[in-house]
């Protein structure tokens, strides 16, 4: 990869922020063995409100919910729920290139919204397949043609499909002001598909390579001075499975780098829209036929065009280089569209609450604010941390307040916390701060969302917080 | 050993395929959220959510895809939200002068004009050399359209770095090494 002198000092500048080592595996382990502690505290009463929440859900299941795009379904449970009037259907399509993208619903409130949107082919082909991937260009939300209000955004595809010719995705942009009645665009950019062979075999003589000029280098050899050093090595009796069809992807070499063998491609610099690359996937014993799986590892040469595709495997030693054979995969990524899609619509947002708190949970956890939106709630605090402990900070799952809502129908809406975060305080090391969002469930695998104007009380732990109008 | 690839073991929901993802990826990760969140405790934080999130739902992951770009976008979700907790969280006061995320105040400051994305396309492109095209896969975006915002981030960085002493040093660093 070419750096330009911008890049250079860039780079320079970034290079002076320090990343101390941490040990991730442990805290992965710590909380993990955590969660795995919790019993879920199930009282008999707590039991039977849930069935009886079940039994009135099911029974105003079907006055409640509209008709909405099956990608509901496809992404959040065959039982979600969306309350009438909430999701404005929209249902405009744009057929670009042979893709078809349709903006099925939009769900607007005064601080979030969301959108659900659909890709299928004309042809109705597959959509992703093992060894062809589609891929869609960013998405963007505009309010009164403008990018400036969306403060960020979180999205997800529908991985299991039961229609593999239609692909589904969700997308929430948090806005910093309310889109209620304002023009909202829905920009995508456009699309490229990546197409990937399978493994083909690239027989070559590596011992011969090798000992034509053995190379060994750092841990810390970038990629001009791999490159440089590969280049010793007579490598011009290889040809690649696709060498014809492919040119410019070469073999480059084989070294090792302490005890760890690093087998390498090269090629141009692979940032064109449409463009080729490939890598070594294994080194094949061919006395055995056993298959050995490396760690891929690319390099930019800043003074050349070219990028190293390097694979590194542990556990092989300069005496087997003669019964390996390198498997080697190719993909291309080719451009579907050469534009990309826009949808405008507007539509009324619907209401959202804040309220703050002042309420003391177990372990110095103190709850200051609440906000409710018709996707989901967010719990704000502060928690008590000690800073002599070397233990990472992390916020455990049984402190997690469980929230439950009330309905004015004297439905219970259970919630479910999909993700929080916790950061120190700088300013005072005895406090963290904490956000945690929760989603709304229905039955034990479907999420449901809520006008905020049927919420009539809701439940942290064992406190009861009225919404008054 | 397991000697399959460690993709295949990872959707699998294989444990030592969790610590080897863990041991590959964990250091590399944590960097890339640091740059991204400006804020080393809260990287700490993220590269632990990501890598819990990636077990929890191996079985969205797809064997022959690339593991690293989907921990990298994984990872680039999880600071985003943790961006998103902090923009709400008003009452967050900011980072005190005594330099605890192991970056400088104006360095900080410079990187903080640009947005969640531009940052980590920043980091992807200048310290890990990434092509646009291995950028796409992680985005989800186009490598065209990549390029066109990595340029514009480029541009603005490079402007409010000027002038800067983390510019000045790397200016004295270029100069010192020709």
């Amino acid at each position: 990869m070419k750096l330009t002198p911008d890049d250079l000092r860039i780079r320079q500048a970034l290079e002076q922020i320090e990343t101390p080592m941490y040990d991730i595996a442990g805290a992965v382990r710590e909380q993990r063995a955590r969660r795995s502690r919790r019993m879920p505290l199930r009282s008999p009463q707590r039991i039977l409100a849930a069935v009886l929440a079940a039994v009135l859900l099911t029974a105003t299941a079907a006055a409640a919910v509209v008709q909405f795009s099956g990608g509901w379904n496809a992404l959040f449970g065959k039982n979600v729920m969306i309350p009438d009037g909430l999701a404005t259907p929209v249902r405009q399509t744009q057929t670009i290139d042979g893709c078809t993208i349709t903006l099925e619903d939009a769900i607007v409130s005064e601080d979030d919204v969301a959108v659900l949107y659909s890709f299928r082919y004309a042809d109705n082909s597959i959509v992703n397949s093992g060894t062809r991937m589609t891929i869609l260009g960013n998405s963007n939300l505009l309010m009164d043609g403008s990018d400036e209000y969306c403060l960020s955004s979180s999205g997800m595809g529908s991985m299991d499909s039961q229609d593999p010719s239609v692909e589904y995705y969700y997308e929430a942009f948090a806005l910093s002001e309310d889109p209620g009645d304002r023009q909202l665009t829905l920009t995508i950019d456009p699309a490229s598909y990546m197409e990937q062979t399978d493994s083909l075999p690239a027989p070559m003589d590596l011992a011969t390579i090798y000992r034509s000029h053995p190379v060994s280098y750092s841990e810390e050899a970038d990629g001009a001075q791999r490159l440089t050093a590969l280049q010793q090595q007579d490598c011009t009796s290889v040809i690649l499975p696709q060498s014809y069809q492919s040119p410019e992807i070469q073999f480059a070499g084989v070294a090792f780098q302490g005890d760890i063998l690093c087998v390498s491609l090269c090629m141009p610099e692979y940032d064109s829209y449409d463009s080729e690359a490939a890598q070594i996937d294994a080194l094949r014993d061919i006395r055995t036929g056993h298959l050995y799986y490396g760690s891929l590892h690319s390099y930019g040469d800043t003074n050349s065009a070219t990028e190293l595709c390097e694979t590194q495997f542990e556990g092989l030693s300069e005496e087997d280089l003669p019964y390996l054979e390198p498997q080697i995969s190719y993909r291309r990524c080719t451009p579907l569209t050469e534009t990309g899609w826009s949808f405008s619509f507007c539509a009324p947002s619907a209401k959202t609450l804040t309220r703050e708190l002042n309420l003391t949970m177990a372990d110095g956890i103190r709850l200051n604010q609440l906000t409710i939106t018709p996707l989901g709630i967010e719990l704000t605090g502060t928690m008590a941390v000690d800073p002599a402990s070397d233990n990472p900070l992390y916020f455990d799952d049984q402190q997690t307040p469980v929230v439950t809502l009330v309905l004015q129908d004297g439905t219970t809406v259970h919630t479910v916390s999909h993700g929080n975060s916790l950061s120190s305080d700088s300013a005072d090391p005895t406090t963290a701060q904490f956000g945690i969002e929760y989603q709304y469930q229905t039955g034990s695998e479907s999420r449901r969302f809520l006008q905020t104007e049927t919420i009539t009380a809701i439940r942290i732990n064992h406190a009861t917080i009225s919404i008054e109008e | 050993m397991d000697a399959r690839p460690l993709d295949e073991r990872f959707a699998e929901g294989s444990e030592a395929a969790l610590a080897d993802a863990i041991a590959l990826y964990g250091q590399p990760l944590l960097r890339y959220c640091h740059h991204i969140l400006c804020d080393y405790h809260e990287a700490q934080d993220a590269v632990q959510t990501t890598f819990i999130k990636a077990y929890d739902n191996h079985h969205r992951f797809r064997p022959g895809t690339s593991l690293s770009a989907w921990l990298y976008r994984l990872a680039y979700t999880t600071c985003v939200d943790l961006l998103r907790h902090r923009k709400r969280q008003l009452v967050t006061p900011p980072p005190v002068a005594a330099d605890p995320d192991y970056i400088g105040e104006d360095l900080r400051r410079a990187l903080e004009t640009l947005s969640p994305e531009q940052r980590a396309l920043v980091y992807s492109r200048v310290i890990e050399q990434r092509s646009f095209d291995a950028l796409a896969v992680i985005y989800g975006k186009s490598a065209a359209t990549l390029r066109k915002r990595y340029e514009r981030a480029r541009k603005k960085l490079a402007q409010a770095l000027q002038g800067t002493p983390a510019e000045r040093r790397s200016r004295a660093y270029e100069t010192h090494t020709g």
